[in-house]
């Protein structure tokens, strides 16, 4: 374990092939399935993670992006481990966690702390605030704790709330409260590492500037790295340094925010970057839309995953599954059209 | 468009409505005074916070308050004649015929135990006197306006085997099969993700325009506001704070609330790359509407909040501002002792 | 649509205060059912306690007994004397003392019983909502299989294969009440660790018997609160089914079943009174606990609120 060696230039957390699939068929008897005179029982797989792979270095924001079923919340529960990883490799500062059992998880809780998008979910409503913020310190705490209330006190005085707040429960707060309180909880640790599963997404619109202010100031102080998904594209772009694009599993697209929202490169990047509502904008012809809408995790289409949504589908779209590949400037792509090898076959079509 | 509104008379004219709710914990006034017109096809965006009662004012033009809620008073003029108060049976024959409504949750507004077919074939059995076979078709039409593939063989299917993007298109395919003067929608696309919420903002707009329908369309997202809407109404704890044409709205906001909403979005430049700046941000919380503060509501949050604001209510006034370029008054009334200047 | 803001601190008020404040209590004053069901329920509770000290003997108390009082009837009646007030049985036992010292054995038996099967249905239904698998699948088939039979039934079939006594009539209770626990607690534990904070103690780092006991068992009880009130009543009928069957409690603890069962000998013989009054009781307590069990119903649902 490299507790004390911290190389700056070894990620803190490098996800490889990372691959979550889920079995939803049931019990044998819901899968049983007559037709056409044969009985049969098919598996039903959701293929919720394909082969991602990331890296956030050492206090760096990576920004997921991507609509509803894209995968971006199970990837970030998989990678907190509360899901067990069916493929691929979780490092963290080096250290593979991916077949970590509990004992030996523990350490590495210390590092890796989660922020959670329901603020009304996420607090044990029959905890007292005091209780709430201090549970993982005191679960990674061999004995029993001095001066609790100070620290405690402390904890809550860095996401703005105060000392008349630490003897109420949940319930008390309001919905941005409620979300500092979550916050408060992350950091009792001193995480390396927050991952942040759609925390502002609840929240009304003047709140979620104030969270996203106290985020940037937190890790500005304590020097954490983030995390962050969200579908929420005017969010990623405001907090992110890089940002990676999801699609039905797979990892589109990556690169520095400035990149990606100057020069997408993938059509699905294009296409949500165009549907995204502009204040102040009418609302345009239908140019960069796309139509339809996302396939089944259960059965993955065959090559592409976009293909069938895809305006500039080719031939090869439906045959062969691109690779994210650097299409240089720190930017990666996971199309076709964006393979040196494709150039001529597209002027062909 | 705007040329006629000065003239014809407005379709729909709320005035001083207050919807009052009797609660155990107190009274609430979920909307308390609030007055606007909407012209015949106008298309009105109501923004504001959660607890801002913006969906209360659709519920209660749509006549569905319920007990311990109540509307205390006030004039809702549907086409020259008072709604408010109206009975249900009186209600019934408006609702769906006249004004149609369109929630954020499309499971809430199909029954799962219908198909799709049967579901918009009642609606126009209720108000119009086709035959079976025409209903037939005509429902078929509508699934394929509103950009249902296959009509034909998806009015025999279920809600359950649709999406979400298009259960919420058969929802406005049976709000708008019955063409009715008023659609309001109330959070239309919230549950939906990006691209398909451009989908059927398209749609909706394009549904209205159609058919002249007016529309009120409720919504936290002023971007999504500031793209389909004529006028925007900005709601603060159950009070207008600031209404007029929603180009003005958005680049010269008058209220110091509706300026914080607009900041308070990231929105960054294409030229700003340094150290991330901070957000602007509206300090504090919505206050608790069952005990609001004397004088205005929003002073507790509020810059530039001064000993009036906190003794007296502001009333809303018009400050016409000339519009840019067609030399035309147009009104932009704000609620508020001290508005922001028009900065040009 | 009302913003959930902080309560200002409430600090300085009791408890108690807070409870007389309360919505709950609001909305209890003004439900008339609600209010005589717990009037009845308290009623009993205190005729069961202070009640042996007030009546005139204890009727197991075979020197108190007078023989040559036997079969009186009710006061009111001719023949009938103010010193037994609903009459007296073939042994010259006050009908009220009987009644007294058997809703004691009743209430006893009915809460200890409920008390048992809360205490094992809900662990089984903790376990098996949250660990899932196998393991709920053959806790959940055994829940349904005791369901498939009707409790009376399986009660007396346990008892005639343990034979009678006050431990084997608890042993049969809580054996067909745990089941209605059970289930309640396992869907609601289903529900509660799909919940975030669930996931956050996870990724805390606490053990699953910590999350158990400090984030899921906290947060599945209400629903046992009307579950436990209302089966108070039905294991006092079950109970009182026993020991008129004859497999109950014991002749020398009789309870309120037992009593109908003693007197329904000489019920048609015009001696009414000996098996019509404890029966009257087990009714109206019966009658009280499901009144309250209603309001409790009604107040503590959530998805009526």
């Amino acid at each position: 374990m490299s507790q004390s060696v911290k190389d700056p230039a070894k990620p803190l957390l490098e996800v490889r092939q990372l691959e979550q699939r889920f079995d939803v068929s049931g019990s044998f008897f819901d899968r049983l399935r007559i037709a056409g005179g044969r009985i049969s029982a098919p598996r039903r797989i959701v293929h919720a993670v394909n082969g991602v792979s990331l890296a956030v270095k050492r206090g760096e924001v990576l920004g997921i992006v991507g609509e509803s079923g894209c995968g971006k919340s199970t990837l970030a529960k998989t990678i907190v481990k509360l899901h067990e990883p069916t493929g691929g490799q979780i490092l963290i500062e080096g250290e593979d966690i991916t077949r970590h059992d509990f004992a030996r998880m523990r350490p590495v809780r210390k590092k890796l702390q989660m922020i959670f998008q329901d603020p009304y979910a996420s607090l044990n409503p029959r905890q007292k605030v005091r209780d709430i913020i201090m549970e993982p310190f005191l679960e990674s705490q061999a004995g029993p704790v001095p001066d609790i209330a100070d620290r405690a006190l402390a904890l809550l005085a860095k996401v703005g709330l105060g000392i008349e707040h630490l003897d109420r429960y949940p319930h008390q707060f309001s919905g941005g409260q409620r979300q500092r309180i979550g916050i408060a909880r992350a950091l009792s640790v001193q995480p390396d590492l927050i991952i942040a599963d759609e925390p502002v997404s609840a929240l009304d619109v003047s709140i979620q500037a104030q969270i996203l202010n106290l985020l940037m100031d937190l890790k500005d102080e304590f020097g954490f790295s983030y995390l962050f998904i969200t579908h929420d594209l005017s969010v990623v772009r405001y907090i992110s340094d890089r940002i990676g694009v999801m699609y039905l599993g797979f990892m589109v697209e990556t690169g520095p925010t400035r990149t990606i929202f100057a020069e997408p490169k993938h059509p699905y990047t294009r296409a949500l970057l165009a549907a995204a509502p502009q204040l102040g904008t009418k609302l345009g012809p239908a140019s960069e839309q796309v139509g339809g809408e996302v396939p089944s995790a259960i059965d993955l289409p065959r090559g592409c995953p976009f293909r069938q949504r895809c305006p500039l589908a080719f031939a090869r779209c439906a045959e062969e599954r691109p690779e994210l590949r650097p299409v240089g400037g720190g930017q990666a792509v996971a199309c076709h059209l964006h393979e040196p090898a494709t150039e001529p076959a597209l002027a062909a079509t | 468009m705007s040329n006629n509104e000065q003239h014809s008379k407005p379709l729909l004219r709320v005035q001083e409505l207050r919807t009052w709710f009797y609660t155990f914990g107190g009274l609430v006034k979920a909307v308390d005074g609030v007055s606007f017109d909407l012209a015949p096809g106008e298309i009105m965006g109501l923004v504001g916070e959660s607890g801002g009662g913006k969906s209360m004012i659709g519920f209660s033009i749509m006549g569905l308050i319920d007990p311990p809620g109540r509307i205390e008073g006030g004039r809702i003029e549907f086409n020259g004649k008072n709604i408010a108060g109206l009975s249900e049976d009186e209600m019934r024959v408006i609702r769906g015929k006249e004004i149609a409504m369109i929630f954020q949750d499309p499971m809430t507004a199909l029954n799962p135990l219908y198909t799709i077919g049967n579901q918009i074939e009642e609606t126009l059995a209720l108000h119009t006197a086709l035959s079976a076979r025409e209903r037939r078709a005509k429902a078929i039409e509508m699934l394929h306006k509103v950009g249902i593939p296959q009509p034909e063989q998806r009015l025999s299917h279920y809600p359950h085997q649709f999406s979400g993007g298009m259960r919420q298109r058969v929802v406005i395919a049976i709000a708008m099969i019955a063409k009715p003067r008023l659609l309001i929608a109330d959070e239309p696309t919230t549950a939906l993700d990006v691209t398909i919420q451009a989908q059927l903002l398209r749609l909706m707009r394009q549904q209205v325009v159609e058919n002249g329908t007016s529309m009120i369309l409720i919504t936290h997202d002023l971007a999504a506001v500031s793209q389909m809407a004529d006028t925007i109404v900005v709601l603060y704890c159950g009070r207008i704070v600031e209404k007029g044409p929603a180009e003005d709205i958005i680049a010269r906001p008058r209220h110091p609330y509706t300026r914080g909403l607009i900041d308070s979005i990231p929105h960054e430049t294409a030229e700003n790359d340094g150290p991330k700046q901070r957000l602007s941000q509206i300090p504090g919380n919505v206050p608790d509407i069952r005990k609001l503060p004397p004088g205005c509501a929003f002073a507790p949050r509020c810059s530039r909040a001064s000993e009036r604001c906190r003794m007296q209510d502001p009333v809303l006034m018009e400050h016409n501002a000339i519009a840019m370029g067609s030399g035309k008054l147009r009104p932009h009334a704000v609620a508020c002792h001290h508005p922001l200047a028009v900065s040009p | 649509m009302v913003s959930s803001q902080p309560i200002p601190a409430t600090r300085a008020r009791s408890r108690m205060q807070r409870f007389f404040a309360s919505e709950f209590f609001h909305n209890y004053k003004r439900n008339l059912s609600a209010v005589l069901g717990s009037l009845i329920v308290l009623g009993f509770l205190v005729m069961v306690t202070i009640g042996p000290l007030i009546v005139s003997q204890n009727p197991y108390d075979v020197s108190q007994l007078d023989l040559m009082a036997a079969f009186k009837p009710p006061a009111w009646l001719a023949g009938g004397s103010s010193e037994y007030w609903l009459g007296t049985d073939g042994q010259g036992r006050d009908v009220l003392a009987s009644i007294v010292y058997g809703s004691r054995i009743s209430l006893i038996i009915g809460l200890v019983a409920m008390g048992g099967a809360c205490l094992l249905g809900t662990t089984l239904g903790l376990i098996a909502g949250f660990y899932g698998g196998r393991l709920d699948a053959v806790i959940m088939r055994i829940a349904d299989i005791q369901l498939s039979f009707p409790s009376v039934l399986t009660a007396l079939f346990l008892m005639s294969a343990f034979g009678t006594g006050l431990d084997k009539v608890l042993i049969a209770l809580i054996s067909v009440g745990w089941v209605v626990y059970a289930r309640t607690v396992r869907g609601s534990t289903l529900r509660e660790t799909q919940k975030e904070y669930v996931q956050a103690a996870r990724v805390s780092g606490l053990p699953n018997r910590k999350i158990i006991l400090r984030h899921v068992l906290p947060n599945v009880l209400t629903p046992l609160i009307v579950v436990a009130t209302i089966q108070v009543g039905t294991f006092v009928l079950i109970e009182a089914s026993l020991s008129f069957l004859g497999v109950g409690v014991p002749v020398t603890q009789p309870s309120l079943g037992l009593l109908i069962k003693n007197g329904f000998d000489v019920l048609f013989s015009g001696l009414w009174w000996v098996s019509i009054f404890p029966g009257l009781f087990i009714m109206l307590l019966v009658f009280g606990i499901n009144l309250l069990g209603d309001f409790l119903r009604d107040e503590l649902n959530p998805r009526l609120k």
